[in-house]
C-alpha cells in the first residue's frame, strides 16, 4: 500500500509538471505573439503623418489614420473573448527630437494556466517605433 | 520478484513522462523558431512591398530544414503583388501573410494511449497583415 501511495504521488507530480510545462510554453509563445502585434501596430501607425506641418519641416503623426490601422490589426489578430485593448501614445516635436509611437496592448480573459494554484489572466506588451534621421 | 515484475510493467508508462517532456520542449523550440523566421521574412516584405519569390523560397527552405519536413508540406499564402506606403489607411494596401506548418507528434507514445497518428498531429498557423514601407514610384 505504501508503494502504491508513493506511486500515485509521483504520478500526480509528473502530470502536474507536464501540464505546467505545456501551459508555460503556450503562455510564452502568446507573449511573443502579442509583442509582435504591438510592434506591427506601432510600425504601421508611425507611417501616417500630417502633410501640412510636414511641409514646413515639423513631423506630426496623423492620429486618426494611425488609430484605424491599429484597430484593424488588433481586430484581425485577437478573438473577441480575448478582450484586447490598446493605448497609443505619440511623441513628437517639440517634446522630443526623435518622434515615436508607443503601442501598449493588453489581452485578458481566459486563465493561461490550468493548475488551480496558478493564475495568469492577462498579458500586457508594449512596443515603440522611432523615426530616426540617417546620420 | 513480484515487485520486479510490476516495475517492468510500469516502466514504459513512466518513460512516457520523460519522452513527453523532451517532445514538448522540441515542439516549443521549433514553434518559437518559426515565429522568428516568419518575423524576419515579414520585415523583408515590408521593405520590398510584398513577399518576393526569393523571400518565399528562403522562408520555405529555412522552415523545412528546421522542421525536418519537405517544402511541399508547408502551406504559404502571401501577397505577391507590390503594395505601397500611402498616407491614409487602406486595408487593400496591407501585405497579407499566412504560414502553416505541420507538427507531426504532439503526445509522446500516442499509440500506448490509443491515439492514432492522424489525431496526434496539428497544423500550426501564423497569419497576419503588415504595412508596406515601399514608396510609390
Amino acid at each position: 500500500m505504501k508503494i502504491f501511495i508513493t506511486f500515485l504521488a509521483m504520478l500526480m507530480l509528473n502530470i502536474m509538471f507536464l501540464i505546467y510545462q505545456s501551459d508555460m510554453n503556450i503562455y510564452s509563445r502568446e507573449q511573443n505573439y502579442v509583442k509582435a502585434v504591438a510592434e506591427e501596430c506601432a510600425a504601421g501607425a508611425a507611417l501616417y503623418y500630417e502633410e501640412i506641418p510636414y511641409s514646413i519641416g515639423v513631423l506630426k503623426f496623423n492620429r486618426e489614420e494611425a488609430e484605424k490601422h491599429v484597430q484593424y490589426i488588433i481586430d484581425f489578430s485577437f478573438e473577441e473573448e480575448e478582450n484586447a485593448s490598446y493605448k497609443i501614445d505619440f511623441f513628437e516635436e517639440p517634446e522630443t527630437l526623435v518622434p515615436k509611437v508607443n503601442v501598449n496592448i493588453s489581452i485578458s480573459g481566459k486563465d493561461y494556466f490550468r493548475l488551480s494554484f496558478l493564475t495568469k489572466k492577462e498579458i500586457v506588451r508594449e512596443a515603440s517605433y522611432e523615426l530616426k534621421t540617417l546620420d | 520478484m513480484k515487485q520486479f515484475i510490476i516495475l517492468m510493467g510500469i516502466i514504459p508508462f513512466l518513460l512516457v513522462f520523460m519522452m513527453q517532456y523532451s517532445l514538448e520542449q522540441q515542439n516549443h523550440y521549433r514553434l518559437s523558431l518559426l515565429q522568428q523566421i516568419v518575423y524576419a521574412s515579414k520585415e523583408q516584405a515590408k521593405q520590398d512591398g510584398y513577399f518576393t519569390s526569393e523571400n518565399v523560397k528562403k522562408l520555405k527552405s529555412e522552415i523545412a530544414s528546421n522542421f525536418d519536413i519537405a517544402e511541399s508540406e508547408i502551406n504559404i499564402e502571401v501577397t505577391s503583388v507590390p503594395k505601397y506606403r500611402i498616407n491614409a489607411f487602406d486595408e487593400r494596401e496591407l501585405i497579407y501573410y499566412k504560414v502553416e506548418v505541420p507538427i507531426y507528434k504532439i503526445i509522446a507514445g500516442g499509440k500506448l494511449f490509443g491515439i492514432s497518428n492522424e489525431d496526434n498531429k496539428m497544423m500550426y498557423k501564423i497569419e497576419s497583415y503588415t504595412s508596406s514601407e515601399k514608396l510609390m514610384p
